[in-house]
C-alpha cells in the first residue's frame, strides 16, 4: 500500500508548476558579485533545492523567469541518491527540459538529506576509537549521570530504572587514555606522551579495527596544542585514517558534550562522506553546472565534502529547511515572530523565529546523545496523524504511540485496528474519503468510524462523532501545551507569535491549536507549496561558517584588546575561508555574538555584539542589551546585577549570501472564492458540537485575494485546510492562507491587503 | 544450646517502641480527598490534566533558569508542587521527591499559622519557610508557597522548595556537625511573608541575606522561587478564566482521586501482610560528643490491600547532633520509598498520600522534639528512613512476578554529601556542594537486569553532574580522574550498578575547607535482593602535602589515590586542604539481586574485560576463574570453584541458634559446632503447590495436607511454616563486611568493625537467598509475615 501512495503522489505532482506563485531573483546588483559558481553561467539558470526525507524526496526548482516547479517522489533508502535523481528527472520532465539541461544550467544546487540521521537511527556508523585524557576514559559512559533520562520525555523520568541506556556510538573498549593535561587557563600541566599516543593508536587500529579516530582532550578548546600534536602523530603513522579533534568540532567548554559531538561526527563521517562523494559523482556525470551545497542544521550550507566533514551538523538538515522557509516567508509578509509547526504522521515539530531570527541551540540530543554544535532548535513531540487514541481507566488519551505508516490509521485500510487522529479527521468530515491525496487513494471512513465506536465511544457511552471530536480536541490541546511550554522555556509568550502550520496534518489542526494558545495569526504558508516547504527553504539557504571561542572573562573586560583580538582572529579565518568559497565581500556578512551571564549564574544568554573594534561605547551597548534580553527571558527582577557579568564564549558567523528566490506578489483578486467551490458536505466542528453543512473548495484553485468564510474545507493535493465556523481563510498576494478569527484573532495584515 | 536460642529471642524484638518515649501515634494527615463539584467528561479532563501538568513543569523551568547554583540547575535539587486549597497535592513535579512529601504539611502549617491572626493570607502573598517543624527537612531547604485566589477564596496553592547553598549556622554550608541544638544551626523562618499583596518585602529579603555567608546566591534563589510561583499563578488563573473555577477545581480533584483509585488497585494486587526493613547511619568522626554513635530506623510496613501503613516503632531516639530530620523527612522518605517502584505510572499527589499512614513516636530520629539539631536531616535521618522503608517495599516487589522484573528489587545507597569552599583561583571566596557524588550513584539491580552504572540518584528523577571543565573553571580544582570505579557493584545474579570515583588536587590556590556529611562509610546502606550482596560504602580519602607538583613536572600523571598513601576520612569530617593535597571521593554503590554464583560466567567475564570487576572479585564472590590476557574464562576451574564455595557454605554454615554471638568466628574464638545431619536435610523436601515465589530465593508452598511452608526456591528444602522466620532455619555464616557483604565494601573501622554480614543459605543445596548487614546485637529481621486472610485467599 505504501508503494501505491508513493506512485500516486509521483504521478500526481509530476513536475507540477504551482500556479499563482512566481519567483524572481534579487536585483542584478547583488547577483553581479556572487560566488564564482553563479558567475560561471551568468544570471540565467535554475536554482534547485532538494530534500531527501525518510519517506519522500522533495525537489523545488526556481528559475529566473519566475517559474517554480516541485516534485515529490518516494525516497530510496538503499541508495538515497537514486531518489534524488528521480526527483530531478520528474521536475525536468514536467518542465519539458532534459535532466542534463536542467542540471547544466543550474546556478545553485542545495541539498538537504537524511543520511546522517538515518546512519544514527540505524546504528550503522563507523567503528570509532577515541584517545582522551587519562583518567577521563569513562566520560561518554557516565554521560553526566543522565544515561537513563537524557533525551527522553519527562514522563519517562518517573521510573528511570525501566529505561535502557542509549546505544553506544563508541563502546568503552575503544577508548584509550593518554598521559597529558592542560588546565583551565590553557597552561600545560603534564606534557603529551607521544609514545602513549602511538601505542594507543596501534591498539585501536590494529587490535580494535577502528576506522576513524576522535582525539578528545580536556581544555583543548582553550589550548589545542595537545590535540593537534596527537593528530600529527596519528597522521604520520596512519595517513589514511580519519581524525577528528574535539576543539575543531565544538569550541565550547564542557567535555561531555564536546566528546560526544566529536564521537558522533566521527561515527557519521565515513558514511556521510561516501554518500556525498557518490552524489557529487552522479551529479557530475549528469553535468551539474553548480557546485553541490549541503544544508546543515545550523541553518546554512557548505560545499560537498566540507559539509561532510561536519557530518554531525547534517543531523536535522532537512527539517531546518522548513524553519528557514518560515523565516523567509516571515520576512516577506513582515512577520518577525513566528512559531513554525510541522504536523506529520508521527511527530509534531515546533521551532521558534523571534525578531526575525531563528532560535538556535548549542545543546541538543539526537537518539539520546548530546550534540554541542549550534542547530536550529526543533522540538519534536509524539503527536501526528498516526497518533493512537485509547481509553485508560475511563479517560481518553491520544498518543504518543503512533500507528506510523504501517499499518497506519484504520481508514487507510492497511490492517490498522487502533483509531488514530487521522481516523478522527475522517469521521469528522475534514478529510474527503474520495479526495485523499488528490483523490488517488480512498479512505475507509466506515472502518474508522467503527474502530472509534468500538474502542472509544462505546466504553465512554458517547457517539462515535463525539469521540472523534474528543481525539481532535485532545491532540490539539496537547500540541498547544507543547508549543506554550517550548516558547516559555525560551523566554517567549506564544501569544505574541504567528503560527505557521504545515506538514500533511498541520493545516487541518492549525485553527485548533492556534486558537488554544491565542496566537496572533495562523498561516498556512504558500498554500499548496507547504508540503515541500523544507526544500523551498533549503533552496534559499546561505553558505554559513561558524567560529567559536570559549575564553571566559569578566565583562566589561579589563583588557578590551584581548577580546578584540579574539573576534579579529575568528573573523580573519572566516573572511579568508568564505573568499575561498568564491564570495566577494559585498556578499559576505559577519555576525558576532557572545554568551554572557551574571556571575554565579550558570545559564548563559546569547547577545549580539557590534562589529568593528569594540570600544567603551560598544561595551556599554552590549551590557544594556544583555540586561534587556535577560529581563525579557527570565523576568524583570530575576537578574542579580550586583554580582557582575561574565562573558563566557565568543561566536562569529560568516555568511556568504547566495541568490534568493523571491516570491513575486500577485495582484489580489476579488474576495469571492466561488470559482474554486467544489460542493458541500456535512462536517462536524467540535467548537459548535454539531454537523454543519460545509462548503468544500479546491484549494489549489483559490486565487490571491479570495476570502473563504468558515465553515469550509480547502482540499489541496498534499494537505487539507480546515476553516472552523467563525473563521475566514484569506489568501494574500503570496498565496499564504491566513486563518483569521472573527474577532480579530489575526491582526497581521502584512502582505495581504 | 537452649541458652543461645533464648539469647536470640531476648534481643529487642523488631519494631518494639521505646518504653521511655511517648506511645506511637499516627502522623496526622493534613488534607482530605474531595468530591469534584462538577463531573467532567473524559475529554475535558484529559485536556485540563495535561495543562495542569505543564503548569507544574513550567514552575521547575523558571526556577532553573533564574537560580544560580549547580545544585538547582544541574542537580535538580528542588521540588515544585501544585496543591488544592487545603494543601492536598495535585501534582508533585518530577524533581527531588525528598522535598515533595512536605507540600501538604507546609501549606497546612502556613494556613494555620497565618490565617485569622493579624498576619492574614491575601491575594498576592507569598510565604517563605525553612522551619523543619513546619515541613522542610532541614533549614537549607527553603520553600516559597503562595495562595491562588479566585474572588475572596483561596483556590489553590503553588510552591517550590529548593536547597540553598548557605543559610548560616555555625558551619559553612549550613549543615552543622558542630551543632548540638538548632540554636547553632541556620536561622529558621517560620512561614513569613516575602511578598505581601504583590509587593516584594525587601526587609525580609535583607534579613535572610544577612544570615547567609553567600548572600548573593541566596538572594538570587529567593528571586527564582518568587518568579516560579508568579509564572504558575498566571498560568493557573488563565485556565480558571477560560474554563471556570469549578471545572478546573474538578479536574484537580479528579487527578487526585484517580491516582488514589489506581494506587489502591495496585496495592490490592500485592501480597497483604507485614514487611520489615531497617537502616542505620553512623557519625564516625567530626561531631562533638557523638563520634561513635550509630542510629537506626526501623519500619514494619503493612499492606492492608488498599493502604500502606508504615509503623516506625523501634526507631532510635533523637540524636544530640545534626543528623535528625524534621518530620517532613519522615514523610518524604516514606513517600520516596514507594513512588517509583509502585506508582511510576501514576500522577504523584494526594491520591498516594491519602492511602498511606505513618505511625511514629515523638522524640525519635525523624520526629525529634525541639531544640534538636536537624541541619543534616536530608542526608541522614531522612535518607535512612527512605532506606528502611525501601527495604520493606522491595519485599513486596520481590513477591510480585512482574514488578520484580522492572522495579527496584534491591535498596540503594546514599549520596556523599560534601561542602567545599575557600579562595578560588581568582582570589574570591567560593563554596559549593559538588554534585558529582550526589548524581554519580548507580541504580540497583532487579530480576530483569543489572543495576545501571552511574545511573543517577533514586528519588531525583533527573539529576545531572557538572562537566569536569565547568567545575575546574569555577573552582580551584584539578581533577586527576573521574571514572567508574572497579569492583564497586554489589555482586549478584544481576549485579548492582557501579559508582563514580573522583580524585583531585588543589590548583591555583593554597587552601580549601572540606566538610563531609554522609554516612555508610563503615557499612553499606544498600541491601541486596534474594541473596544479592551489598554495594560499596562511601569513600573519602585524603593525602596532604604530596609531591604531586613534582610528579607533574616529571611528566607523571597519577592514576590512583593510593599512590599517595592517603588517610580514609570518616563519614562526618572536617579537613583543611593545602598545596599538594590530593582528595578522593566516591559515593555508595548499589546492591545485587540473586546469588552471585548463579550469574552466568560469561557475564562475569564481560565485566572483567570492561574492568568493572577484578579477577579477585570474580573468583571470590562469583566463583569464576579468569586467566590470561586478554582475560579468558576457565570453565572447568570455574565449575570446581563454584562447587567448592557451595561446599564451604554447607560445611561452615550453622543455624542462627547455634551461633553464640552474631560475630564472625575469627573474632569470636572457637567455632560453633554443627548439630544437624545430612540425612535430616535431604528428607525435608516440601511437595505441593507453589503459591508465591520470592525472587530467586524462596517459594511459599502449600503442601498436600494444607500446611503452608517456606521452601528453597531451587531444591524445595522446607524451612518452616509460613508464619515463622525462614532465616532461623537456614544455614548462616557471619563474616566481616569485605569478605561477606561485597568486595571492598567497608571503608572505615576495618580493624575494629561493628557491623557484620550474615549470609543465609539453603541447608540442602547451598543457595544463598538472603544477606543482611547489622551489628551483633541486632536481631535477625523477620522480613515477611503474611496476613492470614490473604494466605487463605491464595
Amino acid at each position: 500500500m505504501l508503494d501505491i501512495i508513493n506512485i500516486v503522489l509521483y504521478k500526481l505532482i509530476l513536475g507540477k508548476s504551482i500556479g499563482g506563485i512566481h519567483f524572481k531573483p534579487f536585483n542584478s546588483f547583488e547577483i553581479h558579485s556572487l560566488a564564482e559558481v553563479i558567475k560561471k553561467g551568468g544570471l540565467m539558470g535554475y536554482y534547485i533545492g532538494t530534500d531527501i526525507g525518510g519517506t519522500f524526496t522533495d525537489t523545488v526548482v526556481m528559475d529566473e523567469e519566475g517559474q517554480l516547479s516541485i516534485s515529490k517522489v518516494p525516497s530510496t533508502p538503499v541508495n538515497f541518491a537514486q531518489g534524488l535523481t528521480d526527483g530531478l528527472i520528474t521536475v525536468a520532465e514536467g518542465r519539458s527540459v532534459s535532466t542534463e539541461e536542467l542540471l547544466e544550467q543550474s546556478r545553485l544546487f542545495i541539498h538537504g538529506c537524511t543520511v546522517a540521521t538515518n546512519t544514527l537511527i540505524n546504528h550503522s556508523g563507523a567503528k570509532v576509537g577515541m584517545i582522551t585524557t587519562q583518567g577521563f576514559e569513562d566520560t561518554m559512559e557516565i554521560m553526566r549521570a543522565t544515561a537513563l533520562v537524557q533525551g527522553l520525555p519527562v514522563e519517562a523520568w518517573y521510573h528511570k530504572g525501566r529505561n535502557p541506556r542509549p546505544f553506544p556510538v563508541m563502546p568503552r573498549d575503544r577508548v584509550v587514555g593518554i598521559k597529558e593535561r592542560i588546565d583551565w587557563k590553557g597552561a600545560e600541566v603534564v606534557a603529551l606522551s607521544a609514545e602513549e599516543v602511538r601505542s594507543a593508536v596501534d591498539f585501536l587500529i590494529k587490535e580494535k579495527g577502528c576506522e576513524v579516530l576522535a582525539v578528545c582532550f580536556l581544555w583543548s578548546f582553550v589550548n589545542p596544542e595537545h590535540e593537534l600534536e596527537a593528530r600529527k602523530i596519528i597522521s604520520e603513522a596512519y595517513p589514511e585514517i580519519y581524525v577528528d579533534c574535539s576543539h575543531q568540532i565544538v569550541g565550547l567548554i564542557g567535555e561531555y558534550e564536546r566528546f560526544s559531538t566529536t564521537a558522533l561526527n566521527s561515527y557519521l563521517r565515513p558514511e556521510v562522506e561516501d554518500y556525498v562523494s557518490d552524489l557529487e559523482g552522479r551529479l557530475d556525470e549528469l553535468g551539474l553546472g553548480a557546485r553541490l551545497l549541503i544544508m546543515l542544521a545550523n541553518g546554512g550550507s557548505l560545499y560537498g565534502m566540507e559539509a561532510a566533514r561536519h557530518a554531525v551538523s547534517m543531523i536535522g538538515s532537512g527539517p531546518t529547511g522548513g524553519v528557514l522557509a518560515g523565516k523567509l516567508m516571515g520576512e516577506l509578509i513582515g512577520a518577525e515572530d513566528i512559531i513554525t509547526t510541522d504536523m506529520g504522521g508521527t511527530s509534531f515539530d515546533i521551532s521558534i523565529i523571534a525578531r526575525g531570527e531563528i532560535h538556535f541551540t548549542k545543546k541538543s540530543t539526537h537518539e539520546r546523545h548530546a550534540v554541542g554544535v549550534p542547530m536550529a532548535e526543533i522540538e519534536s513531540i509524539g503527536a501526528g496523524g498516526g497518533s493512537i487514541a485509547y481509553i485508560d481507566e475511563g479517560i481518553m488519551k491520544v498518543g504518543p504511540r503512533s500507528a506510523g505508516m504501517d499499518p497506519g490509521p484504520v481508514c487507510y485500510g492497511k490492517g490498522g485496528t487502533e483509531p488514530t487522529v487521522t481516523d478522527a479527521d475522517a469521521v469528522l468530515g475534514f478529510l474527503n474519503p474520495e479526495f485523499f491525496l488528490g483523490g488517488k487513494m480512498s479512505l475507509d471512513k466506515e472502518g474508522a468510524e467503527r474502530a472509534i465506536k468500538e474502542k472509544l465511544a462505546n466504553p465512554l457511552g458517547i457517539s462515535a462523532v463525539e469521540a472523534a471530536s474528543g481525539i481532535y480536541q485532545i491532540v490539539n490541546a496537547h500540541m498547544a501545551d507543547a508549543i506554550r511550554f517550548h516558547a516559555f522555556q525560551r523566554g517567549y509568550d506564544p501569544r505574541d507569535f504567528t503560527i505557521f502550520a504545515f506538514g500533511g496534518a498541520g493545516p487541518m489542526h492549525a485553527v485548533g491549536y492556534g486558537e488554544e494558545i491565542g496566537a496572533r495569526a495562523i498561516i498556512v504558508p504558500l498554500s499548496g507549496l507547504s508540503t515541500v516547504l523544507s526544500a523551498f527553504g533549503i533552496c534559499n539557504s546561505d553558505v554559513v561558517r561558524d567560529y567559536f571561542s570559549s575564553i571566559g572573562m569578566p565583562f566589561p573586560p579589563e583588557d578590551l584588546g584581548r577580546l578584540n583580538e579574539i573576534y579579529a582572529r575568528m573573523e580573519d579565518s572566516g573572511t579568508k575561508e568564505i573568499a575561498a568559497d568564491g564570495f566577494e565581500s559585498h556578499d559576505v556578512e559577519i555576525q558576532r555574538s557572545a554568551g554572557m551571564r551574571y556571575h554565579f549564574q550558570l545559564t548563559d544568554v546569547d547577545i549580539a555584539v557590534p562589529g568593528g573594534v569594540l570600544d567603551e561605547e560598544k561595551v556599554q551597548r552590549i551590557l544594556k542589551e544583555y540586561d534587556r534580553r535577560y529581563a525579557e527571558l527570565y523576568g524583570e527582577h530575576a537578574g542579580f546585577k550586583e554580582s557582575g557579568r561574565d562573558l563566557i564564549n565568543e561566536f562569529v558567523r560568516v555568511v556568504g549570501r547566495t541568490p534568493k528566490g523571491m516570491i513575486e506578489q500577485e495582484k489580489l483578486e476579488k474576495p469571492d472564492p466561488s470559482a474554486a467551490r467544489k460542493g458541500e458536505r456535512p462536517v462536524y466542528f467540535p467548537s459548535v458540537r454539531e454537523f454543519v453543512n460545509t462548503s468544500i473548495y479546491d484549494g489549489d484553485a483559490l486565487r490571491p485575494g479570495n476570502v473563504v468564510p468558515g465553515p469550509a474545507v480547502l482540499e489541496m493535493t498534499g494537505t487539507t485546510v480546515v476553516v472552523s465556523p467563525g473563521y475566514y481563510a484569506r489568501l494574500d498576494s503570496y498565496s499564504n492562507i491566513y486563518l483569521d478569527g472573527e474577532e480579530g484573532v489575526s491582526t497581521n495584515k502584512a502582505g495581504g491587503d | 544450646m537452649e541458652d543461645t536460642s533464648q539469647a536470640l529471642q531476648q534481643l529487642l524484638p523488631f519494631g518494639q517502641p521505646h518504653p521511655d518515649l511517648a506511645p506511637p501515634q499516627p502522623l496526622e494527615r493534613t488534607f482530605s480527598l474531595k468530591e469534584p463539584p462538577v463531573e467532567l467528561d473524559a475529554i475535558t479532563y484529559e485536556i485540563l490534566k495535561h495543562r495542569l501538568w505543564y503548569i507544574v513543569l513550567t514552575i521547575g523551568e523558571t526556577l532553573k533558569k533564574v537560580s544560580g547554583t549547580t545544585v538547582v540547575v544541574e542537580g535538580n535539587d528542588f521540588s515544585v508542587y501544585l496543591t488544592d486549597s487545603d494543601g492536598a497535592p495535585v501534582f508533585l513535579g518530577p524533581y527531588v521527591m525528598m522535598h515533595s512529601g512536605i507540600a501538604d504539611m507546609l501549606v497546612a502549617n502556613t494556613i494555620s499559622l497565618n490565617m485569622g491572626e493579624d498576619v492574614g493570607i491575601y491575594d498576592g502573598d507569598m510565604f517563605f519557610c525553612n522551619d523543619p517543624w513546619l515541613g522542610p527537612i532541614h533549614q537549607c531547604d527553603c520553600a516559597v508557597v503562595s495562595p491562588v485566589f479566585v474572588g475572596e477564596e483561596i483556590f489553590a496553592w503553588t510552591g517550590v522548595t529548593l536547597h540553598q547553598i548557605d543559610m548560616g549556622g555555625v558551619d559553612i554550608g549550613g549543615l552543622c556537625p558542630n551543632a548540638q541544638t538548632y540554636y547553632a544551626e541556620p536561622s529558621m523562618y517560620p512561614a513569613i511573608k516575602i511578598v505581601e499583596k504583590g509587593k516584594f518585602r525587601h526587609d525580609i529579603d535583607r534579613m535572610i541575606r544577612r544570615n547567609s555567608r553567600l548572600p548573593g546566591i541566596v538572594a538570587l534563589d529567593v528571586r527564582s522561587m518568587i518568579g516560579a510561583n508568579e509564572v504558575a499563578q498566571r498560568d493557573l488563573m488563565e485556565l480558571v478564566e477560560k474554563y471556570g473555577a469549578d471545572v478546573v477545581k474538578s479536574a484537580m480533584i479528579m487527578v487526585q482521586n484517580r491516582t488514589s483509585e489506581a494506587f489502591k488497585e495496585r496495592l490490592s494486587g500485592l501480597p497483604r501482610g507485614k514487611f520489615r526493613g531497617r537502616d542505620f547511619l553512623e557519625i564516625g568522626g567530626n561531631a562533638p560528643g557523638l563520634q561513635d554513635e550509630i542510629y537506626e530506623v526501623q519500619v514494619t510496613t503493612t499492606n492492608t490491600g488498599d493502604k500502606l501503613v508504615f509503623d516506625y516503632s523501634g526507631t532510635c531516639k533523637q540524636s544530640g547532633g545534626f543528623v535528625n530530620c524534621g518530620v517532613g523527612g519522615l514523610r518524604s522518605g516514606t513517600l520516596t520509598s514507594f513512588v517509583e517502584p509502585l506508582a511510576w505510572d501514576l500522577a504523584w499527589n494526594a491520591g498516594l498520600l491519602a492511602n498511606i499512614e505513618i505511625i511514629t513516636q515523638e522524640g525519635t530520629l525523624h520526629n525529634p522534639e525541639p531544640p534538636a539539631a536537624v541541619s543534616d536531616g536530608i542526608g541522614e535521618a531522612a535518607v535512612i528512613t527512605l532506606g528502611a522503608a525501601t527495604r520493606s517495599v522491595i519485599l513486596m516487589v520481590l513477591l510480585d512476578e512482574e514488578l520484580r522484573q522492572e522495579s527496584w528489587a534491591t535498596s540503594g545507597g546514599a549520596f556523599l554529601g560534601n561542602t567545599m569552599g575557600g579562595l578560588d583561583q581568582r582570589g574570591q571566596i567560593w563554596g559549593t556542594l559538588l554534585m558529582d557524588t550526589v548524581s554519580g550513584i548507580p541504580s540497583g539491580a532487579n530480576a530483569g537486569m543489572d543495576g545501571i552504572d552511574v545511573g543517577g540518584t533514586p528519588g531525583i528523577p533527573y539529576s545531572l553532574m557538572a562537566n569536569v571543565e565547568t567545575n575546574e573553571f569555577h573552582y580551584p580544582l584539578l581533577y586527576l580522574y573521574r571514572r567508574m570505579a572497579q569492583d564497586a557493584s554489589g555482586p549478584g545474579y544481576n549485579r548492582g550498578g557501579s559508582r563514580i570515583e573522583l580524585c583531585m588536587t588543589l590548583h591555583d590556590t593554597f587552601y580549601m575547607l572540606l566538610l563531609l556529611w554522609t554516612h555508610g562509610s563503615e557499612f553499606p546502606n544498600s541491601l541486596g535482593g534474594s541473596g544479592g550482596l551489598s554495594g560499596n560504602c562511601a569513600r573519602a580519602k585524603l593525602a596532604m602535602g604530596t609531591d604531586i607538583e613534582e610528579r607533574f613536572s616529571r611528566g607523571e600523571w597519577p592514576q590512583d589515590i593510593d599512590e599517595f598513601e592517603p588517610e580514609s576520612l570518616a563519614a562526618k569530617s572536617e579537613s583543611h586542604l593545602g598545596a599538594g593535597s590530593v582528595l578522593y571521593l566516591s559515593p555508595q554503590s548499589t546492591a545485587g539481586y540473586g546469588d552471585p554464583l548463579k550469574r552466568e560466567p560469561e557475564r562475569v567475564l564481560a565485566d572483567v574485560r570492561k574492568n568493572l570487576v577484578s579477577r579477585e572479585t570474580a573468583l571470590k564472590f562469583y566463583g569464576v576463574v579468569v586467566k590470561g590476557d586478554p582475560p579468558q574464562m576457565d570453565e572447568e576451574a570455574t565449575a570446581l570453584e563454584r562447587g567448592r564455595i557451595i561446599e564451604l557454605r554447607l560445611s561452615d554454615g550453622r543455624k542462627p541458634s547455634e551461633w553464640g554471638e552474631l560475630v564472625p568466628r575469627d573474632l569470636q574464638g572457637s567455632p560453633p559446632s554443627s548439630t544437624d545431619t545430612l540425612a535430616e536435610v535431604k528428607d525435608r523436601k516440601a511437595e505441593g503447590r507453589t503459591l508465591l515465589t520470592m525472587g530467586m530465593g524462596l517459594r511459599l508452598i502449600e503442601k498436600q495436607n494444607g500446611d503452608m511452608v517456606w521452601a528453597c526456591h531451587d531444591c524445595g528444602y522446607e524451612y518452616c511454616a509460613v508464619e515463622e522466620n525462614p532465616k532461623l532455619e537456614a544455614k548462616m555464616r557471619v563474616g566481616c563486611l569485605n569478605d561477606f557483604a561485597g568486595p571492598h565494601t567497608a571503608a572505615t573501622r576495618l580493624d575494629n568493625p561493628r557491623f557484620f554480614c550474615r549470609q543465609f543459605y539453603c541447608p540442602n543445596c547451598g543457595l544463598m537467598w538472603n544477606a543482611e548487614t547489622a551489628r551483633a546485637s541486632d536481631p535477625i529481621v523477620h522480613d515477611v509475615e503474611f496476613d492470614r486472610d490473604y494466605l487463605a485467599s491464595l
